[in-house]
């Protein structure tokens, strides 16, 4: 059985554009099949990463602080991963 | 930021028809050129590269709902129009669905806070199912203007 964890990283938009379509599009796709919920924080906002459009509501310039956190089954990696998307300003590998 | 202040009323398309993702955009590019935004030697440049920027990933995002983009030295300020396609468009979207509702934007090149706040805004408003179900439902240009209205006063 896989137990359900609760996992938080903070991570920092480094692109030049801020958190755009392309990246908000990336990071949709990471979570979607993520059996769990995911949230992205940013001060008092809170919004669902499975969503682009909320996403997209983050508007989240260049230097933006943001908190991931992952609630469900292996949510380390799952966080891990995002983490890593943004550390490589969303290029592929 | 308000929609209202950054859609062009002039540039508002309530019955667009259209074969292709490229056709849809130039028809909203060019509309936004008939409305004065931008000299019209620009248009063919506008419209390549919002085709570039789709190449990057569909801004056909799910819902019925596309935002073609691209920042442009043209527009000193951000400028967006809106197309209703009651057919809907083949838009190679995310979700596989056509597009019923497109929002397209420009923007200047040095204004990178002004595009992420247009993004936030149409976003904020397309998730709300009876902002977009009177949209679609919208005929002319001012009804769409008087809902962008209603929307920005959070009277929806």
């Amino acid at each position: 059985m896989t137990l359900e964890t609760t996992s938080h990283r903070e991570v920092t938009v480094n692109l030049e554009s801020g958190l755009h379509m392309v990246p908000c599009s990336r990071i949709a796709e990471h979570v979607r099949d993520f059996a769990g919920t995911v949230c992205i924080m940013v001060e008092d906002r809170s919004v669902d990463a499975k969503s682009i459009f909320d996403l997209l509501t983050l508007r989240a310039p260049l230097g933006t602080v943001l908190t991931i956190e992952a609630v469900g089954p292996n949510s380390d990696d799952l966080v891990q991963g995002l983490a890593a998307l943004f550390e490589r300003n969303f290029e592929p590998e | 930021m308000k929609l209202a202040e950054f859609v062009i009323e002039d540039a508002i398309i309530t019955d667009l028809t259209a074969n292709s993702k490229e056709e849809a955009i130039r028809a909203m590019v060019q509309s936004l050129c008939s409305a004065g935004r931008f000299a019209t030697e620009n248009e063919d440049n506008i419209v390549a590269a919002i085709m570039k920027r789709e190449e990057l990933g569909s801004t056909g995002i799910g819902r019925g709902i596309a935002v073609p983009h691209t920042k442009h030295p043209s527009v000193d300020s951000l400028v967006a129009t809106i197309a209703i396609a009651k057919e809907g468009v083949e838009f190679q979207s995310l979700d596989g669905e056509d597009v019923y509702i497109l929002f397209l934007l420009i923007s200047p090149p040095d204004r990178p806070g002004d595009h992420l706040r247009g993004l936030e805004s149409i976003s904020r408003h397309l998730k709300n199912d009876d902002f977009c179900s009177f949209l679609r439902q919208s005929k002319t240009a001012t009804d769409v203007m008087e809902l962008l209205r209603e929307a920005d006063e959070d009277r929806l």
